[in-house]
């Protein structure tokens, strides 16, 4: 039983793993580095109520939130899908995401899982993930479409357009290059 | 941070409220990302976190003083790069004087931009100069190592071994 202000979760009954991996900040220079050699489109978005999309693997129970008054006494809520406060929802949208995009055809490094790719004959395509920070390097920008339009279609995105800022950097990119600051 | 200066543990005033001190290297951490320069000392002084004093807040103070001298710093990830991977690496004896533990050192360069860089103390304590060197060439090693399957990873071809440079 919770509510989002007093959590009471206890581990293995309401929930059991929490890890959840972000993007290794390494990985975004690198990331950046081979797009700027090999002059991709850079883009990037993020996604609307991004806990909000997990889904739950535990019966969880919440307090009725305040406002809600209808039938008064004896009630409370059961969670379908996962809620912000949750121990588990980072890593329930961490799963939630991961499938998605496995299921669009990209697949998954293992050096850093937050990194996944997706390489055709014509076009190669990179997307890191930080949590709900998402940006893409293609070397098709009609990759960098159907990626957005089948994140929206499930997600609802926010679309950022070119990169410019990634969790507070600066990447200003210039025919020299790309600085970072 | 001023040079051979060696902070260690208790020593002098803790401060009355260590919050302040905290907050500030939790921002330096930040920078650290794309600021290499600044990663030795904020590798230091996080060192202070739960008992800082005086004098680890003047050196933290110095290291803004210098951000100040020259702001708006960053990497330049060159659109000419050749992506070959070339490592830097170095180790500082036993220069931890609480603990005796050494400090390694590396930097890592794609063709001509840095990605990737750490200063971090060891995690044992090495009895002669080579051993502490040994150390960092290990760490080194094993960030190429993890460079290269990101590499793969991206369709980069990476024929040539990696080189590693290190201090004898």
């Amino acid at each position: 039983m919770m509510s989002r202000c007093d959590n009471t979760q206890q581990k293995g009954i309401d929930y059991h793993k929490t890890f959840s991996p972000v993007a290794k900040m390494v990985t975004v220079r690198y990331l950046l580095l081979v797009a700027v050699v090999r002059g991709w489109h850079l883009h990037q978005f993020d996604v609307n109520n991004a806990f909000l999309h997990g889904d739950l693997e535990e019966e969880i129970y919440m307090r009725k939130p305040p406002g809600y008054n209808k039938r008064t006494t004896g009630q409370v809520c059961m969670l379908l899908k996962s809620l912000y406060g949750l121990k588990q929802a980072n890593r329930q949208w961490y799963a939630k995401l991961t499938s998605c995009l496995l299921d669009f055809g990209f697949s998954q490094s293992k050096a850093d899982y937050r990194l996944f790719t997706m390489s055709t004959s014509t076009s190669f395509t990179a997307l890191l993930v930080y949590v709900d920070d998402i940006f893409l390097a293609s070397s098709s920008m009609t990759n960098i479409v159907a990626v957005k339009d089948c994140l929206h279609d499930k997600f609802k995105i926010k679309d950022l357009g070119v990169l410019r800022f990634f969790l507070g950097i600066e990447v200003a990119r210039s025919p020299m290059g790309i600085h970072i600051c | 941070m001023e040079q051979n200066s060696r902070l260690s543990k208790d020593e002098g005033d803790c401060l009355v409220d260590p919050s302040t001190y905290r907050r500030l290297i939790g921002r330096l951490l930040y920078l650290t990302i794309t600021r290499p320069d600044i990663s030795y000392p904020v590798q230091v002084l996080s060192q202070f976190m739960d008992k800082p004093s005086k004098s680890q807040l003047t050196a933290a103070q110095k290291v803004l003083r210098y951000i100040k001298s020259a702001p708006g710093q960053g990497l330049l990830l060159s659109a000419s790069s050749n992506l070959e991977l070339i490592a830097y690496c170095d180790s500082d004896w036993a220069s931890c004087l609480d603990t005796r533990r050494s400090v390694t050192g590396y930097c890592v360069l794609l063709g001509k931009s840095l990605i990737s860089w750490k200063s971090k103390k060891q995690s044992i304590v090495s009895r002669s100069f080579a051993e502490a060197e040994y150390r960092a060439m290990a760490a080194t090693v094993s960030e190429l190592t993890w460079l290269r399957f990101l590499l793969t990873d991206l369709h980069v071809e990476h024929p040539h071994v990696a080189t590693l440079y290190c201090d004898n």
